[in-house]
C-alpha cells in the first residue's frame, strides 16, 4: 500500500476515532475506507502497535476520549435533564446527538446548540419527551446568557428622568444577556428543586413563563407572568411601551386593572435587575 | 521500537556535551522573552481565591478559548487578574497540522484577546484538532514525515505573520505512531522550530508520557531540543495505566518528571515554568505548593547569562 497523504490520513483518523461504535467499527466504515481502504487485520499498515498495546487499542484511546469528553460537557451543561432521564439514558442520548450533530466550532459552548431540538424531535426513546425538551431549552438558555455580549444596564435614575407625557413612545432595548421563555410545564420550579437536591415528581402540565438574565456577571432565573412575558417580548421586538401595552391588553382573559396597577412595580424591579440597556 | 528511523540533524548528545562545556551558563531564548518564574494555569474553581487573596504567583497561563467567545464572568475575571499578574496565552484550536484552511476568524479573536490582556506570549500545540469542518476537541498527532512538516511550517509562518509575534508551540502527549512517520518527534520539532522560526513550549510531562507510550528514552529526547528556542516549560501529573500513560493533568508531578525538569533546567538556566492541573483540581494552595517544588531544581543551578 502506498503511504496515504496527510489529508487522507487525517480524514481517515477522524472517521475512525469519532465512530459511535469505537475504532474497530470506524476502520470498516465507508467514510474511513474511502480515505484508506484497510481492514482491521491490516491496521498495522497505518498505525503501528507499541510494546504493550495493539494498533486498535492505541486508536481506542482517542476514540474513548472523544466520546467521554463530549458527553461530559453535555452532562455538565444539562444537569437537570441528566437527572430527569437518568445518567445512562442521558449518556446514550448525548452520544446519539454527537454522532448526528458533531462539533464544528472550536468553542465548546456551541456544541449543544441543537440539543433542545434534538431532544424534542430527534432523540430515540426520550422518556417524558415534551417535558424533557422544555428542561433542555431552559438549561441551554442559561448557557447562552452566561456568555452573551455585555451591555451596561440603564440605571433607575435614567428611568425616572423620562417625562410622563412621552412614556408611551419610549422604546426600551433589553440587554443581550436576557432570554424570555414560555413553557407548558412548571420547568423553572423543577430545575430549582433538582439543583437544590430536593426531590420533585415530574409535574403535570401547567403553563409557565421564565426570564433568564445576567446581572453583575451572574446568571439568574425568574418566574414571570404571561403578561410580563408578553410585554417584555413585545419590547424586545422593537415595539414602543405604548404599543406593547396595547398588545398586552388584547391577550385573552387579561385583567387590565391589575396590569396597569402593577406596571410601575414591574419596571422598578426590571430596572433594578438590569433588564434594559437603552431607552430611546 | 515502533517509531520510524532515528535520523537526526545533529549528532546525538551534542547539547548535553555543550551544556557540560558551558558549565552552569544559561542559554537564552532567542527572543529574550523573560523568565517569568513559576506560574499556574488559571482555573475557574480558583477565581474567588485569587481575587480575594492575591496569592504570590509569578504569572498565570490561560486557556485562550475559555475567554474568546464570551463577554460574561470569565472575561470580567480575566480583566481583573490581568491587571495584577503577567498573562501567557495557551490555546488548543490553532490546529496547525490540519489540512482544513486556517481559521482566520479564530485568529482575529485570539489576536484581540492577546491585546486585551497584554499577553507576554501566546502559543498552541503541535497537533491537529479536526478536519473536514469536524472538530474532535482533542490534540491529534501528525505523522512525522516531510509532507506534514512542510505543511505545518507553512501554517506557522502564515499565522506568525498574521499575529505579528512568534508562536510558542508545545510538544504533545501522543498515544499512537503512524507507519508513515519517517523521523522521530524530536527531529520533527527541531526542524519545525528552526525552519518556521517559532518558539517552543517544552512540556516535560508530555515528554515522559510520549516516551512511555512509544517505548522511547526521554533523556535522549531532551538531547535534541533546541534550547535557545524554549520559551516556557510545562509540568503536570498524568495517569499511569501500566501499559501506557494518559496526560490527564489530574495529580501531582511524578519524581521522574521532576528529574527530567532538573535536566532541562541545567540546559536552559531558567525558563518560565508552569504547573497544569485540570482535573480533580484541589484547593489553590495545593496546586501552588506543587508549582513551588520547582524551586528546588531552579536553585540548584547558578544562573549566569551568556
Ligand atoms: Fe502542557
Amino acid at each position: 500500500m502506498s503511504e496515504p497523504s496527510l489529508d487522507q490520513l487525517e480524514r481517515w483518523m477522524m472517521a475512525v476515532v469519532t465512530h459511535p461504535k469505537g475504532s474497530a467499527s470506524g476502520i470498516e466504515s465507508p467514510q474511513a475506507c474511502s480515505q484508506i481502504p484497510v481492514s482491521v487485520d491490516e491496521i498495522a499498515q497505518v498505525v503501528l502497535p507499541s510494546k504493550n498495546l495493539t494498533s486498535i487499542e492505541r486508536l481506542d484511546i482517542y476514540a474513548d476520549m472523544y466520546r467521554w469528553r463530549l458527553v461530559d460537557i453535555l452532562t455538565e451543561e444539562y444537569p437537570t435533564l441528566s437527572h430527569l432521564l437518568g445518567k445512562n439514558a442521558f449518556s446514550a442520548l448525548a452520544e446519539e446527538y454527537i454522532a448526528l450533530h458533531p462539533s464544528e466550532h472550536y468553542n465548546l459552548a456551541a456544541l449543544s446548540q441543537h440539543f433542545p431540538r434534538f431532544i424534542e424531535e430527534e432523540g430515540s426513546d426520550v422518556t417524558h419527551r415534551e417535558f424533557a425538551a422544555e428542561v433542555a431549552r431552559l438549561e441551554r438558555a442559561m448557557e447562552e446568557v452566561y456568555d452573551a455580549p455585555q451591555k451596561d444596564p440603564v440605571t433607575s435614575e435614567e428611568f425616572e428622568k423620562i417625562p410622563d407625557e412621552v412614556w408611551g413612545e419610549v422604546h426600551m432595548d433589553l440587554i443581550p444577556a436576557l432570554e424570555l421563555l414560555s413553557f407548558s410545564y412548571p420547568v423553572d420550579e423543577y430545575v430549582t428543586s433538582v439543583r437544590e437536591n430536593r426531590h420533585m415528581d415530574i409535574p403535570d402540565p401547567n403553563p409557565s413563563w421564565v426570564v433568564v438574565y445576567r446581572n453583575d456577571f451572574t446568571v439568574w432565573r425568574s418566574g414571570i407572568t404571561r403578561e410580563q412575558h408578553h410585554l417584555l417580548t413585545e419590547l424586545r421586538s422593537g415595539q414602543s411601551l405604548g404599543e406593547a401595552l396595547m398588545s398586552c391588553a388584547k391577550l385573552p382573559n387579561v385583567d387590565i386593572g391589575a396590569l396597569s396597577g402593577n406596571l410601575k412595580v414591574w419596571f422598578q424591579n426590571w430596572t433594578g435587575n438590569g433588564y434594559f440597556c437603552r431607552l430611546r | 521500537m515502533p517509531c520510524a528511523n532515528q535520523r537526526r540533524r545533529l549528532p546525538k548528545g551534542w547539547r548535553r556535551l555543550l551544556t557540560k562545556a558551558l558549565g552552569n551558563m544559561s542559554i537564552r531564548n532567542k527572543w529574550d522573552f523573560p523568565d517569568l518564574g513559576l506560574g499556574l494555569g488559571l482555573r475557574t474553581v480558583h477565581y474567588n481565591h485569587i481575587l480575594e487573596h492575591n496569592p504570590a504567583v509569578d504569572w498565570f497561563e490561560i486557556l485562550s478559548e475559555n475567554y474568546m467567545e464570551t463577554e460574561g464572568r470569565p472575561r470580567k475575571i480575566l480583566d481583573q487578574i490581568s491587571e495584577k499578574y503577567p498573562i501567557v496565552m495557551h490555546g488548543v484550536s490553532m490546529s496547525l497540522g490540519s489540512t482544513d484552511p486556517i481559521d482566520f476568524n479564530y485568529l482575529k479573536s485570539l489576536k484581540a484577546l492577546a491585546e486585551r490582556v497584554n499577553a507576554v506570549w501566546l502559543g498552541d500545540h503541535l497537533c491537529w484538532t479536526g478536519v473536514a469542518r469536524k472538530n474532535g476537541h482533542d490534540l491529534y498527532p501528525v505523522p512525522y514525515n516531510e509532507e506534514s512538516l512542510r505543511h505545518v511550517i507553512e501554517r506557522i509562518r502564515t499565522i506568525q505573520d498574521y499575529l505579528e509575534r512568534p508562536l510558542v508551540i508545545e510538544n504533545p502527549s501522543t498515544y499512537l505512531t503512524f507507519k508513515s512517520s519517517t523521523m522521530s518527534e524530536e527531529e520533527y520539532i527541531f526542524r519545525m522550530a528552526e525552519e518556521s522560526d517559532c518558539g517552543l513550549l517544552l512540556d516535560v510531562n508530555n515528554v515522559y508520557v510520549t516516551c512511555r507510550n512509544h517505548d522511547l528514552d526521554p533523556d535522549s529526547y531532551l538531547d535534541s531540543i533546541p534550547y535557545d528556542r524554549v520559551v516556557q516549560i510545562h509540568l503536570a501529573g498524568h495517569t499511569d495505566k501500566g501499559t501506557h500513560c494518559i496526560d490527564t493533568h489530574n495529580d501531582h508531578v511524578i519524581d521522574e518528571v521532576w528529574r527530567l525538569y532538573g535536566e532541562v533546567h541545567k540546559r536552559t538556566g531558567g525558563r518560565s515554568t508552569l504547573l497544569e492541573w485540570d482535573a480533580d483540581i484541589p484547593e489553590f494552595n495545593v496546586v501552588h505548593e506543587e508549582a513551588l517544588k520547582a524551586k528546588r531544581y531552579r536553585n540548584e543551578v547558578e544562573v549566569v547569562d551568556v
